[in-house]
């Protein structure tokens, strides 16, 4: 029988397992390298519209986690067998996807801006024609794909709301007094990551807090910047505890293997290498290897504990199914807050 | 998962605001009273953005001076908000329970204490309410008062640019936001407080404006018009005019005659003119006209550090 109902309880963060375990269902493995191409253009495009619409760089960090969230319980397939359905087609293009994240998140960031806005200027950055009946069409579909991210979410917007990441680093740089080539490593650090799902697994706190630790172990005295910068205290990292910053040890210790990895694998394409010299001047090699030495100090950090996790375990669990649009279109789909309240009911 | 579908059986109507429209509920499976806030979805914007913004600054804020938010549920044409269930707000309780409007001071001194915890509540969490009235304070059967009506709340924070001037409603509206002030924080929520605090002690909204103008010379009439001897600043501000007819500031006593000299002396404070001397939420609690409640209400404040 068709469910026409649903109860569930919102998620902010993912295990990494779980997020290995999300794409094996919507990316095909064919289908990888075209995703993170095209997530690559999606992040240029999304950026542009933003500096054209002067909106703060924590919409496009937000944009960003939705849109990843969305390919967590969407298929990605950019085209639609019956070339004749535009809105199937339209619907399935991850510009479009990236349009609705783009507008969902000017409204929860409060940096409002109107949909038909938002498209003109879309659209001339794509140098794509702008008629009416496109921009109606196209503000249809957007709006299609803004209810599937509210499900998608479960209206949880928690991840940004008071705390976005680069507004935490700048505070946290601030409060450890950071010289300006440390704070502006740590602010491109955070804006390389937009990028990445790391938002998707980890709370902007800790995320901020593991910026500014490699930061400190890396020490960027070779970035490029015009402004001379004062010594760095190198008391600091000493005195360093995540306890003081409200973090969770393990959730900072995720946080700095990811951006190791990310930078051991993506520096080349990364906005950190236009302001690092090719050779790192400590070690007169390329700058990867100092993401490389730094890896092999952080090996035996504590992380999170996934031994737990098993695939079937993960096949049980009914949150991280596809998502089935089709319940709340016909019927209701309830979100709840707070498992307490969703185990009295149960119960 | 468990069903949902009308999980709420729904009763009366209970209001209407700009953008939704709150009936009683019924929970089916625990029996448990709610109020639903249907929102109608917008067919060129979608979701309200006061709706997200409600959403999502309602489920972080967990605390017994602001309403809940139990569950969203959406279906494809409409948004339900379910909220915890209070039997009635401040407005409906003065006329109920009030003396031509007016409170006794004993259940004023409650209220204010309870409306400061909740207030401050929102500003440790870098959230500014926005639109404190008593409309949106809403009252239990048991004298709890809890802040609801979070549509026109926000996140504050490092600010990208200036707020809109156009959020709180104007009997309630600070002077620094009448006068255009486009960078107000914490203490618009503390003018407002100050403002809801006069009326339960005189059954009568304290500036009732009929427009911007209008609001600000019955602000200055009893609190003295503004000049940069008393208000360093002010003539900077973009509606700052040079030909306001001068008033001297007046005693709230006359106003109030019924509030002793430490409550007035709190008053004074929440109405300061200058937005930088208003009193905190946190200090305003620890005000010596509180120092009389007893347990549970006047109990430790807890420091945001550590919350």
């Amino acid at each position: 029988m068709e469910k026409t109902s649903s109860l569930s309880i919102s998620r902010p963060y993912y295990s990494p397992k779980e997020l290995s375990y999300l794409h094996s269902k919507t990316i095909a493995d064919s289908k990888k390298v075209i995703y993170n191409q095209r997530k690559h253009q999606v992040y240029q495009y999304l950026f542009q519209i933003i500096k054209v619409l002067k909106l703060p760089l924590k919409v496009l960090n937000t944009s960003m986690i939705y849109y990843q969230k969305f390919y967590l319980f969407n298929i990605f397939e950019e085209e639609f067998e019956d070339f004749s359905n535009i809105e199937k087609s339209m619907e399935l293009d991850p510009f479009n996807v990236s349009l609705a994240s783009l507008f969902l998140a000017c409204k929860n960031e409060d940096c409002i801006k109107k949909l038909r806005d938002i498209l003109l200027v879309a659209n001339k950055i794509k140098d794509n024609q702008i008629e009416e009946n496109f921009i109606e069409l196209q503000r249809k579909i957007i709006l299609g794909l803004e209810f599937k991210l509210l499900q998608i979410l479960q209206f949880n917007f928690n991840n940004q709301i008071s705390f976005s990441t680069d507004s935490l680093v700048l505070q946290f740089c601030k409060k450890i007094n950071l010289n300006y080539k440390y704070s502006l490593f740590c602010w491109l650090v955070n804006f390389d990551l937009m990028l990445t799902p790391i938002g998707l697994t980890l709370p902007p706190h800790c995320i901020a807090l593991a910026i500014i630790i490699i930061s400190l172990n890396f020490k960027p005295n070779d970035l490029k910047t015009r402004e001379l910068s004062s010594g760095v205290n190198e008391n600091i990292l000493d005195s360093l505890n995540p306890k003081d910053f409200k973090c969770p040890e393990k959730l900072v210790n995720e946080g700095i293997l990811y951006i190791l990895d990310f930078y051991i694998h993506q520096y080349n394409l990364s906005i950190l290498n236009n302001y690092l010299p090719q050779i790192n001047e400590d070690l007169n090699k390329e700058q990867i290897f100092k993401f490389m030495n730094l890896k092999s100090k952080f090996n035996n950090l504590r992380t999170l504990n996934e031994h737990s996790i098993d695939g079937n375990l993960l096949k049980q669990d009914e949150s991280l199914s596809l998502f089935d649009y089709s319940i709340s279109s016909k019927g209701t789909s309830r979100f709840i807050n707070k498992r307490k309240r969703l185990l009295e009911e149960i119960d | 998962m468990v069903g949902s579908s009308s999980q709420f059986q729904q009763l009366e109507k209970l209001g209407e605001g700009t953008y939704a429209t709150v009936y009683k509920g019924r929970n089916r499976t625990t029996g448990a009273l709610v109020a639903l806030k249907e929102i109608n979805l917008d067919s060129e914007e979608g979701t309200p953005s006061t709706a997200i913004r409600e959403i999502s600054l309602m489920k972080e804020l967990d605390c017994e001076n602001i309403v809940t938010l139990y569950d969203v549920i959406h279906t494809e044409n409409k948004l339900t908000l379910v909220f915890e269930h209070l039997d009635k707000d401040l407005k409906n309780y003065m006329e109920i329970h009030g003396k031509n409007g007016a409170l006794d001071l004993k259940t004023v001194k409650s209220f204010m204490f309870q409306l400061l915890k909740g207030i401050m509540f929102c500003h440790d969490n870098r959230v500014l309410h926005r639109d404190l009235k008593p409309q949106n304070l809403l009252i239990s059967h048991k004298g709890e008062l809890k802040l609801g009506d979070f549509g026109l709340a926000r996140a504050y924070g490092i600010p990208f640019n200036t707020f809109s001037n156009e959020v709180v409603t104007l009997w309630y509206r600070a002077p620094d936001v009448l006068l255009g002030s486009r960078a107000y924080t914490t203490s618009i929520d503390i003018w407002s407080a100050g403002c809801i605090f006069a009326e339960m002690c005189t059954g009568k909204p304290l500036f009732p404006g009929a427009a911007n103008d209008d609001q600000l010379l019955k602000i200055f009439r009893l609190m003295g018009t503004p000049n940069e001897r008393t208000w360093p600043g002010v003539s900077s501000y973009p509606n700052f005019k040079n030909n306001w007819q001068i008033f001297v500031p007046q005693d709230l006593r006359l106003l109030i005659p019924n509030l002793d000299n430490m409550g007035l002396n709190l008053l004074n404070s929440l109405l300061q003119m200058r937005p930088e001397s208003r009193i905190t939420a946190r200090q305003a609690l620890q005000h010596p006209w509180f120092h009389e409640l007893s347990t549970p209400l006047m109990h430790h404040l807890p420091d945001p550090q550590y919350q």
